[in-house]
């Protein structure tokens, strides 16, 4: 019987196969798709869904590990495009806000140009300041070409008195500032129009100056400002030099010590008028 | 012993392939992985070998599919013959051969399940699809088959049966 099977196989598998064929052929005329297999089909159904359900997750698994993989990588650059825009902002805001402060300063500058219609003024930028703890000395430089830069002449900014051009050499010049101890301005207390003449320090490193001369009698007091008085043809009158800081009355001799804050701020000096026209200045 | 693991083998690339499918770029091209395991069955083992995978994989095709299962086992009629007519009278041995051979088979039996489709179901749209994905997924098996057919035939050697068939086999 055995033996009868084996001789046959390939005829049984045929027979197998073609009863089969010709079985699901008939079945499937009915043409009913939604007619439920039988045991067989079922199962075979259920064990397939079964495997491919495990497949399925294995090759979710795969494809969203390597999805997270490639997306890494999109991460990583992305992340290196963002980091030079952003380098490239910060570099653009700084020179922005450059830009934005250097525009309010030429407008405090343009300012008190409006301020003081009857002098010819000239704008000029700082080029260096001094290095030296004893002197107050700051380099200025002047675009105009036709203009030109005589020693003496008062520099000013928007704030107030800034010193006098020391030295000239074509469109650059050196200021003497008003702090330093060679400097001499005659001033003015605006309250009470006590004169004075006002001195840099120079002894320590601060930017600060003092008023000599000013005599005991005159009744000064802190926060008081001072001003140019005209006098000595060099600055017009009245323009703010400082405000008095200190006072110091000592017992006996003429003079009280005063010590005056300057308007200006010498440290972040960065833009200066040159006043042209001394003819103007009384 | 090899018919379970051809057939086994067979059952695997099934699901394996409807599992893989949606996320491999083949367009609308299916390959016919029944008629590469019953070919490579067929000309690497015999005709038994063949019925069998044929049916099995058939029967299981059909029901992953949801199409009509007696005639898509009809139209796979025609691949147990091609094979051993290739393997004995064309001497067709090489696993380049198997996958030139499994192009046509793979034509042949999709273009008879899709006349079949016309002569049972009368159903022209489906037919109007089958003819256009044909040609390709006939193209896309004879691709596959060359790297299964070479793992296939590296990891089961070769019966007797061969070995009779091609005397040179080994020179």
């Amino acid at each position: 019987m055995l033996a009868s099977l084996r001789k046959y196989r390939l005829a049984l598998a045929v027979g197998v196969y073609l009863l089969a064929a010709f079985g699901l052929l008939l079945a499937d005329r009915r043409g009913d798709p939604y007619e439920p297999h039988g045991v067989v089909g079922t199962g075979s159904l259920v064990l397939a869904s079964a495997s491919q359900d495990v497949g399925h997750r294995m090759v979710a698994g795969v494809t969203t590990w390597w999805r997270r993989y490639v997306d890494l990588v999109g991460v990583a650059e992305e992340n290196e495009q963002l980091r030079s825009e952003v380098n490239r902002l910060r570099d653009e805001n700084a020179r922005l806000v450059g830009v934005m402060q250097e525009n309010a300063r030429l407008r405090a500058l343009v300012g008190f140009q409006q301020g003081h219609p009857a002098y010819e003024m000239l704008p000029a930028r700082v080029t260096a300041r001094d290095v030296s703890p004893f002197f107050r000395v700051t380099s200025i430089r002047i675009e105009s070409a036709d203009a030109r830069l005589e020693p003496g002449m008062p520099v000013l900014s928007s704030a107030g008195v800034v010193g006098r051009i020391q030295h000239v050499e074509g469109r650059r010049a050196t200021v003497l500032l008003a702090v330093d101890p060679r400097s001499s301005i005659d001033i003015v207390v605006q309250r009470n129009r006590a004169r004075g003449v006002l001195r840099g320090r120079g002894y320590d490193n601060s930017y600060r100056s003092e008023v000599a001369y000013l005599t005991r009698r005159e009744e000064v007091r802190d926060g008081d400002i001072v001003v140019t008085s005209g006098l000595g043809g060099v600055f017009p009158p009245d323009l703010v030099v400082g405000r008095i800081d200190r006072i110091e009355r000592r017992d006996h001799g003429l003079f009280q010590q005063v010590v005056v804050e300057p308007a200006v701020d010498f440290s972040r000096l960065e833009e200066v008028f040159v006043l042209l026209d001394r003819r103007l200045t009384p | 012993m090899s018919i379970v693991i051809l057939t086994a083998t067979g059952v695997l690339l099934l699901l394996g392939w409807s599992v893989l499918a949606p996320i491999v770029p083949v367009a609308i091209w299916m390959p016919s992985l029944v008629v590469l395991m019953g070919t490579h069955a067929a000309m690497q083992r015999g005709a038994l070998h063949g019925v069998v995978v044929i049916l099995v994989l058939g029967l299981l095709a059909g029901l992953l599919s949801g199409g009509p299962r007696g005639l898509y086992l009809l139209s796979l009629a025609p691949v147990v013959p091609i094979a051993r007519f290739a393997r004995t009278r064309l001497q067709a041995e090489s696993t380049l051969l198997q996958a030139a051979t499994i192009i046509p088979t793979a034509l042949l039996c999709e273009l008879l399940f899709a006349l079949g489709i016309l002569l049972f179901r009368s159903d022209l749209p489906m037919l109007a699809i089958y003819l256009r994905v044909v040609p390709g997924s006939a193209l896309l098996t004879g691709l596959m088959a060359i790297p299964v057919v070479a793992l296939l035939r590296r990891s089961m050697p070769d019966g007797p049966r061969s070995s009779v068939l091609n005397p040179l086999r080994g020179t």
